[in-house]
């Protein structure tokens, strides 16, 4: 490396800080020089058609090594390439046959979360009835107990009226 | 007069000896030629994680969230879509420049797309199949990986999409927008016209895509390797010296090391994929146009209602910002954010931009677009 400009002695040059210098020049006119030529359509197009050119050869030289090993009874590329592929099928079916598992488990949480939803709502529904009945027994027990003392020409005629809906609705 | 004379007499001629200018940097390009051919390559990808799904070559890697993160973990899971034609381990480059570990490391279930490398039995893989089937079924798997044991609907997924795979999660988002809760593109080309000097090497008057697709059905590496070197010619050169000037420092050129071995690693894209979207991105313009029809269905980017955050670094010349910016124009979001970043096409994502400015940035707009608090 280069030494700094304390070494050198005045008045004279510093060959390491011009030479720096001339390398930092060439870099960025090489720099400008490659931006120049890869802006360049001509430099482009001549990539383009070499890329051609080597594709052409290219698919030559397969086809000749593919032509060869099918005239020896070798597999091909291409037919170890059709094995993978069917592989890549099979487990593409796997993978599919996954989704339709992991769809039905969504819906069968949905279905599962839904029909406990639907028991809780029975059940609930159930004991509202029950809580229904209890309060309604509870209020006839109460009934019979003031009418007990009463006299027995009122009973029959309050029976009579409070029996009447339940047989209407039973012919209903 | 009296001639005054250096101490050293000879040290004038020291420059002559030791090499000077030019000579002297050609010397350190042989000796970083010779550091890069004889050196192992570091080991990259070592963030430990668990891989969740596989389909062909594809694999998605989940990396858990620190239960130590400041912020505590995020309940939505982050899904990285990287490009196709790049090893997915750039996200993952190495331990502490690692963009998948460091949103884990802030608190996010992280899942990484690896694509894999084609083979000739992909050949015939298009932007449908990996879009529609490769991608769908993959954040559906995570979708369902992050809801664990619980029952219920799937958790939608913020997707982060880098270089060509931000221009194919935006593609995704627009397909199929149900899962996504946020969309992100780092350098994500859009409109192709502004593609810098890949899209004038790829220009419909001087390059028959059909020609670059090799016996096997595929673009082949060697193709891709010397597009990628011409794209910065006198880097080429430049990077030897990197590599010498780095060779006192360990940890440096193991991290020179690490990006140069990813930059040797390309991977070969499937020709109808490339068929495809050379002609409909490249040559014709067609997303920013909405006329590109995938699987039949038509990609409208304004089918994207999701919170988007576009992103593009200042200093790239694969994905000018130029080609990237468009996007947020063309989404249908209402809520959408700008990021220009002071930095390279993957500096913002190997280099100390990342961890120092990166990473928290998408914390922070993630943890905001989460769906369970808006």
């Amino acid at each position: 490396m280069a030494d700094t400009a304390s070494d050198t002695a005045a008045g004279m040059p510093d060959f390491s800080k011009l030479s720096n210098d001339m390398y930092q020049q060439w870099e960025q006119a090489m720099t400008a020089w490659w931006d120049q030529v890869l802006d360049s359509p001509d430099f482009l197009k001549a990539t383009g058609q070499n890329l051609s050119q080597v594709a052409h050869a290219r698919k030559q030289y397969e086809q000749a090594v593919d032509e060869g090993l099918h005239k020896m009874h070798l597999p091909t590329r291409q037919d170890l390439v059709r094995v993978a592929r069917i592989a890549t099928l099979l487990e593409e079916r796997l993978l599919q046959m996954e989704d339709r598992l992991l769809a039905m488990g969504d819906q069968l949480d949905v279905l599962e979360k839904e029909t406990i939803q639907a028991r809780v709502e029975a059940a609930e529904a159930r004991l509202e009835m029950r809580e229904k009945l209890a309060e309604l027994q509870a209020r006839l027990d109460a009934g019979e107990a003031t009418a007990a003392p009463a006299t027995a020409t009122a009973t029959p005629r309050r029976r009579s009226t409070a029996k009447k809906p339940a047989r209407s609705s039973k012919t209903e | 007069m009296k001639l005054e004379l250096p101490p050293d007499p000879l040290s004038v001629l020291r420059p002559l000896v030791e090499g000077v200018g030019g000579a002297d940097q050609a010397d350190r390009v042989r000796r970083g030629m010779q550091l890069l051919a004889t050196l192992p390559r570091p080991p990259v990808g070592t963030t430990p994680h668990e891989v969740i799904h596989r389909q062909n070559k594809l694999v998605v890697r989940y990396y858990a969230p620190a239960s130590a993160a400041v912020s505590g973990r995020s309940p939505t899971p982050v899904i990285v879509v990287p490009s196709m034609i790049n090893r997915a381990y750039i996200c993952d480059l190495e331990p502490d420049r690692s963009l998948v570990g460091g949103l884990a490391a802030l608190g996010h279930a992280v899942y990484l797309v690896d694509w894999g490398e084609p083979g000739p039995e992909d050949a015939h893989d298009d932007v449908a199949k990996v879009l529609l089937d490769l991608l769908h079924r993959a954040v559906d798997r995570v979708r369902r990986h992050a809801r664990g044991a619980r029952r219920g609907p799937l958790p939608a997924a913020h997707l982060l999409g880098y270089c060509q795979g931000g221009t194919l999660a935006a593609m995704y988002t627009a397909l199929r927008p149900d899962g996504v809760a946020g969309l992100v593109t780092l350098n994500a080309p859009v409109k192709f016209s502004e593609g810098g000097r890949f899209r004038r090497f790829v220009d419909g008057d001087f390059f028959d895509v059909e020609e670059a697709i090799d016996a096997d059905g595929l673009v082949s590496t060697d193709l891709m390797a010397a597009a990628f070197k011409l794209l910065d010619p006198m880097g080429n050169w430049t990077k030897y010296i990197a590599i010498d000037a780095a060779a006192q420092r360990p940890g440096l050129l193991a991290r020179t090391l690490a990006r140069e071995r990813w930059l040797e690693e390309n991977v070969p894209m499937a020709g109808a994929f490339a068929r495809e979207f050379i002609r409909e991105a490249y040559q014709q313009d067609a997303l920013l146009a909405g006329t590109w029809q995938v699987g039949g269905e038509r990609v409208d980017l304004s089918r994207v209602t999701c919170p988007t955050m576009v992103c593009t670094a200042k200093r790239d010349f694969i994905a000018p910002s130029a080609a990237c910016l468009p996007l947020a124009g063309a989404v249908g979001s209402r809520d959408v954010t700008l990021q220009q970043l002071d930095s390279g096409h993957i500096g913002v994502v190997v280099g100390s931009f990342g961890p120092r400015v990166f990473y928290p940035l998408l914390d922070g707009w993630f943890r905001s677009r989460n769906p369970a608090r808006t």
